[in-house]
């Protein structure tokens, strides 16, 4: 079994599915001749050139615009957005042609098309780079929204999204293409809708997904040397979502604490939490909790930034709360948002 | 080591992009009496069936918003005579388009009408016309947002070694959106075989052409890319076939797509909710009086092919009787069925996800 | 033939419309586009046109009229002389005012329809081959479907969750009962439990506990007296079962006898406020357990189970104790509790009792106990003998800590003073054995710094 970067992974699944297919293409800015702005395309110009290794200006609407066309016309295009921040330019051509091509059309035209890049805040980027565009993506019918922690994941979910015939946006991040773990050697696919149960516990579950699923693990060994056992589910698909590996965890432990980057209005915790109670009424012995970035745009400053992001004294807080546990002075959070 | 030469913006020994002019001359022979004949039925049948559209919309038959083609038949007709194989995409009053292309007057009324029927199964409606069997890819609604969408159906039809191009029909309004201009850059930077048509009919929904840009000259849009261009009056449907003959033969020789002006006119609002009030006193009669496309070929097929009255008449009658059929046909059709609502959200799976690989570890297994 | 030709409906907001004038004359001949009169609507004035070829032969509506969108206006016709009386007649009795022919109504839908969801399939849009079949729903989830028909699993509408087909605990509490009825029966001191509920799969409503409370209240104006709640049947538990077993068994067949001392608890109660200040806080009940501990450390005979053919002396000390939950009682137990700090008992104590009441034990957290401690105290109760927790030989019974007049030297003041209880089993302790022990005890409790070595 190898042990791979994050960008080796996802740039192993782009390369075996480009061999398997010739309609897959990638497409987006300084992928090819400069090979990636975060290095996940390295090399692939030179092994497939450059009508499927595909450098763009700096044209997000032109560029997605033009993969939704071709999906349309039955090529399979990798659109890779610099980051989903830049996404937002190109907005209109994800929600009103990707999503609603094969509605529009009454089932003439499907677009099998993947929207990657990185999604979220990395560190110091300032507010116009640090966007979370989950909970915006999976709002809409017609699209398909799934995320990763983990090199296994990040390969196993790039290469079914690009096998799925519907349009899938799938979010990456900055701060993890280094991060290393094993891939096994054989070609294997990880199933869009597919939650994975990252540690399983008894006394409260915690939600999460991309990076922040890392956090959460962090956050369950911590409890755990208090005695609480933490179940930590990475829901790695947003849309479709894993109810049932969501709701029979919450019904056994009968708490249930969402974190997430996006911001707590709005934000697909509120789903998720709204779904948790309608189905687990019931089981719960707390309110479903969150743990999401601050209601403010991404300050530039470290201090401030550290702040705005969920981190672990927010997450054992809010677990304590849900377990009805006092929380000690020092992991209380500065304000009450969220946690 | 010698200093690379830097890279300045206009290089003084370098050329100033020209003003690339669509120089190929008409590539078709002339229209024989009976293409004529079948391109002024198409005209005629396309103005009647938008006025049926339009006292359907009157009677509460047709809902929501409709944008009528009535005036610009020439545009849409000619351009099919010139590329009856290639891919079209539109924006929405594509109801001439869909027909022009190919679609029945019977699927488009019966879209319209909201019918299951319809060529898109009532999902769509005015708006929202696609027929996958005869390359017609809608039928979109963002002004501007469907340009983009033109460059990936000729990539992929390049990528496939088609000998195809594709249509991008827009209209004025569009030619002032982002994406449009975004995408002459790709298209000219990538040298796809696109048509780009802009259909100028001096109206972006209420605001004339003067109103909304600085140019009123559209064609002008592809300059700065490097695009071949050509403006061209539209109302002798002719003409179209043949410039928008030779901007396909550009377009798939390999020196880039071309941007196409057409200049038309539309007779009737923005909408059917759009009384035009805005437009000057007799500006409409006189362009009715001048430059109708039908008018115009009728004349042509009296005059030239020595096409009498009567059998015009007939074939008038005809095509009343067609679109007439048309309107029987969607009143009749059922609408939807209620247990397909959720059809139509996400493709099933045509392929399957396990099916082989050409990699040596071959077989993927899900975990 | 002629036919009527109505207010058109110009905008989706149109409701009436006034005519400002016609165009077209009586006996006019009429085309495609041709404009036939100008009507005022909601939104602007129009030139409403037709769109047939023929002729205006009659108008219904005179300049200046508003009417209804829909309201027939004009009768048309194909020849400028048709025969118009029957659709004047029509007109003339009832659609001048109505809003006439709306849309006709459109047809049913095609064959299988929403009444009949079950058997028929619906014609499907053929999709083309392959489209492998979805995977059948895991237990518990029952996907989202519309009208019988499963929905790709991307759709989002909120699946149904039957955990029935889980192996899922059971739901909170007894039964079902919502967070704002649990509350308004705490505020009761009502037991949820014991409530039946009316709201959905038998959950208890807060209005379920009001009419628990006013069964039948004056209000309700029910003719004679106040009707109290009827006999109800509340299923034994496995816990109430066990309990009834084992304590059956003890009150049956260990012949017991009581022995009761009164504690002086100042220094104690010294002691934990010093301990307190210092941040280690203790309860009297840790103190107990620690010096139970202690006691039967001293007096090993008293750590001890019956037997046919022996007496077992252990040769642990587990000091369980009784814990009260909501429908029975478990004794977490506190094992070689004589060879651990008070502190580390005290926060042992702490975290068994937090888990027991949330059901979250191990089997060996509370089995195996030597001696059994039960402590009423908290609860008000001054005095009073429990039962033994078979095997053992002995249980203690604590009362309360209370403040009470003590006579000191020939001076009344207050003391604080404790009544324990010890109830044996006979077959292994004799009274003076048990008062052998509780003068050890009284020994460690009134110089509790003995229970910091």
């Amino acid at each position: 079994m190898a042990v791979l970067a994050i960008r080796e992974a996802l740039r192993r699944a782009l390369r075996e599915e480009l061999l398997r297919d010739p309609s897959v293409f990638l497409m987006g800015e300084e992928v090819a001749h400069y090979n990636g702005a975060y290095k996940v395309s390295q090399g692939l110009l030179e092994e497939f050139g450059d009508r499927r290794i595909v450098d763009t200006p700096i044209s997000e609407a032109g560029f997605a615009g033009l993969g939704i066309g071709a999906a349309m016309a039955g090529m399979r295009p990798v659109i890779e957005f610099m980051t989903w921040n830049f996404s937002l330019v190109a907005f209109d051509q994800v929600i009103n042609s990707a999503a609603k091509l094969y509605q529009m059309s009454g089932g003439q035209y499907h677009v099998p098309i993947v929207f990657r890049g990185p999604n979220g805040a990395a560190e110091n980027l300032g507010s116009q780079h640090s966007t979370s565009v989950d909970s915006l993506y999976a709002h809409f019918p017609g699209l398909k929204v799934v995320t990763y922690c983990d090199p296994h994941d990040a390969y196993g979910l790039l290469k079914s999204a690009i096998r799925d015939d519907n349009p899938v946006c799938f979010l990456e991040s900055e701060l993890t293409y280094g991060q290393k773990g094993e891939v096994p050697d054989h070609e294997f696919l990880v199933p869009l809708g597919r939650a994975r149960v990252r540690r399983a516990g008894t006394d409260l579950t915690l939600v999460s997904w991309g990076k922040q699923a890392m956090q959460a693990e962090a956050a369950a060994e911590r409890l755990a040397a208090e005695g609480v056992s933490v179940e930590v589910i990475d829901l790695r698909s947003l849309r479709p979502l894993d109810h049932e590996t969501l709701f029979s965890s919450v019904c056994r432990t009968g708490r249930c604490v969402v974190l997430h980057e996006g911001y707590l209005f709005a934000g697909v915790g509120a789903e998720i939490a709204a779904r948790v109670q309608e189905a687990c009424f019931d089981w719960l012995q707390a309110p479903v909790l969150r743990v999401t970035s601050r209601d403010v745009n991404q300050p530039y400053a470290s201090n401030l930034e550290k702040l705005v992001m969920p981190d672990t004294d927010r997450i054992v807080a809010a677990a304590h709360r849900a377990l009805g546990r006092p929380t000690p002075a020092a992991d209380r959070a500065p304000a009450a948002t969220g946690a | 080591m010698t200093a690379p030469p830097l890279p300045t913006a206009a290089p003084p020994d370098a050329d100033v992009p020209p003003d690339r002019l669509l120089t190929l001359p008409d590539p078709l022979p002339p229209c024989t009496r009976d293409e004529l004949l079948a391109l002024y039925r198409q005209m005629v049948l396309l103005r009647r069936v938008e006025e049926l559209a339009a006292k359907a919309y009157t009677q509460r038959r047709i809902l929501g918003f409709c944008h009528l083609y009535i005036g610009q038949e020439s545009v849409a007709v000619g351009a099919a005579a010139a590329t009856s194989d290639d891919y079209w995409i539109a924006a929405y009053r594509e109801h001439g388009h869909a027909m022009a292309k190919g679609v029945s007057a019977r699927a488009v009324m019966a879209e319209l009408f909201g019918k299951v029927t319809g060529c898109s199964k009532g999902q769509g409606g005015s708006m929202h016309i696609y027929d996958r069997d005869v390359r017609f890819m809608g039928g979109h609604g963002i002004v501007g947002g469907h340009v983009p969408l033109a460059n990936g159906v000729a990539w992929a039809a390049r990528a496939r070694g088609e000998d195809r191009v594709c249509v991008c029909f827009f209209g004025d309004g569009a030619a002032n959106q982002g994406p449009f201009f975004e995408a002459l850059c790709l298209a000219e930077l990538y040298k796809l075989p696109v048509v780009f048509i802009c259909e100028n009919n001096f109206y972006a929904m209420g605001t004339p052409l003067h109103r909304q840009s600085a140019v009123t000259d559209m064609s002008l849009r592809a300059r700065g890319v490097g695009m071949t261009r050509e403006q061209l009056d539209g109302w002798d449907v002719e003409h179209v076939r043949q410039r928008v003959a030779a901007a396909r033969r550009h377009a798939l020789s390999g020196q880039g797509p071309v941007l196409l002006e057409i200049v038309t006119y539309r007779y009737r609002g923005h909408s059917m909710s759009d009384p035009a009030k805005y437009r000057p006193e007799g500006e409409l009669e006189a362009r009715k009086e001048k430059s109708d496309p039908l008018q115009l070929t009728r004349r042509a097929l009296a005059e030239v092919h020595g096409v009498d009255a009567a059998t015009l008449d007939a074939l008038v009658a005809e095509v009343d009787a067609e679109a007439q059929d048309a309107w029987d046909f969607a009143e009749q059709s059922p609408i939807p069925d209620p247990t397909q609502l959720y059809d139509y959200v996400y493709a099933p799976q045509r392929t399957s996800m396990l099916a082989d690989t050409p990699l040596p570890s071959s077989r993927p297994r899900e975990t | 033939m002629a036919e009527l030709f109505v207010m058109p409906q110009a905008s989706p907001t149109m409701e009436v419309g006034t005519i400002l004038s016609w165009r077209k004359a009586e006996g006019a001949a009429l085309a495609p586009q041709d404009v036939l009169a100008e009507v005022e609507t909601d939104k602007a004035a129009m030139e409403i046109e037709v769109f047939e070829r023929g002729y205006l032969l009659r108008i219904l509506v005179p300049a200046g009229e508003e009417v209804p969108a829909g309201t027939p206006i004009a009768i048309l016709g194909s020849s400028p002389d048709e025969d118009i009386s029957a659709l004047l007649a029509q007109v003339g009795t009832a659609a001048v005012a109505t809003p006439a022919p709306k849309v006709a109504p459109a047809p049913a839908p095609a064959p299988a329809s929403a009444e009949a969801p079950v058997a028929q399939p619906a014609p499907s849009p053929a999709p083309p081959p392959p489209a492998p079949a979805p995977p059948p729903p895991a237990a518990g989830l029952v996907a989202p479907s519309w009208m019988g028909r499963p929905l790709p699993d991307a759709i989002m509408e909120m699946p149904a969750f039957e955990p029935a087909r889980l192996d899922l605990p059971a739901a909170t509490g007894a039964g079902r009962s919502s967070p704002a009825s649990r509350r308004a029966a705490r505020e009761r001191g009502l037991d949820i439990a014991r409530i039946p509920g009316s709201g959905p799969k038998g959950r208890v409503t807060v209005s379920d506990v009001e009419g628990f409370t006013a069964p039948a209240g004056p209000r309700l104006q029910v003719p004679g007296p106040a009707v109290a709640p009827a006999d109800e049947q509340v299923r034994n538990s496995q816990m109430r079962k066990t309990i009834s077993r084992r304590l059956l068994q003890a009150w049956q067949e260990a012949p017991s006898f009581f022995l009761t001392v009164t504690l002086d608890c100042d220094r104690l109660v010294d002691l934990r406020a010093q301990l307190k200040a210092v941040g280690s806080p203790v309860s009297p009940n840790d103190m107990v357990v620690k010096a139970v501990a202690l006691a039967l450390r001293q007096v090993p005979e008293v750590n001890a189970s019956w037997g046919d053919q022996a007496i077992t002396r252990h040769g642990g000390v587990h000091v369980g104790v009784a814990v009260a939950l909501e429908d029975g009682l478990i004794t977490p137990v506190v094992r070689d509790a004589d060879r651990k700090s008070l502190a580390t008992i005290a926060a042992e104590v702490r975290d068994l009792a937090g888990r027991a009441r949330d059901r979250k034990l191990q089997p060996h957290e509370y089995q195996g106990s030597t001696f059994t401690i039960s402590n009423l105290g908290m609860m008000g109760i001054e005095h009073f003998t429990a039962i033994l927790n078979p095997p053992e030989a002995a249980i203690l019974a604590v009362g309360a800590l209370q403040q009470v007049p003590v006579v000191r030297e020939g001076q009344l003041g207050l003391g604080w003073r404790m009544k324990v209880t010890m109830t044996c089993d006979h077959r292994v302790i004799d009274g003076a054995l048990g008062a052998r022990f509780l003068e050890a005890l009284r020994r460690q409790l009134e110089q509790p710094v003995l229970l910091l070595t």
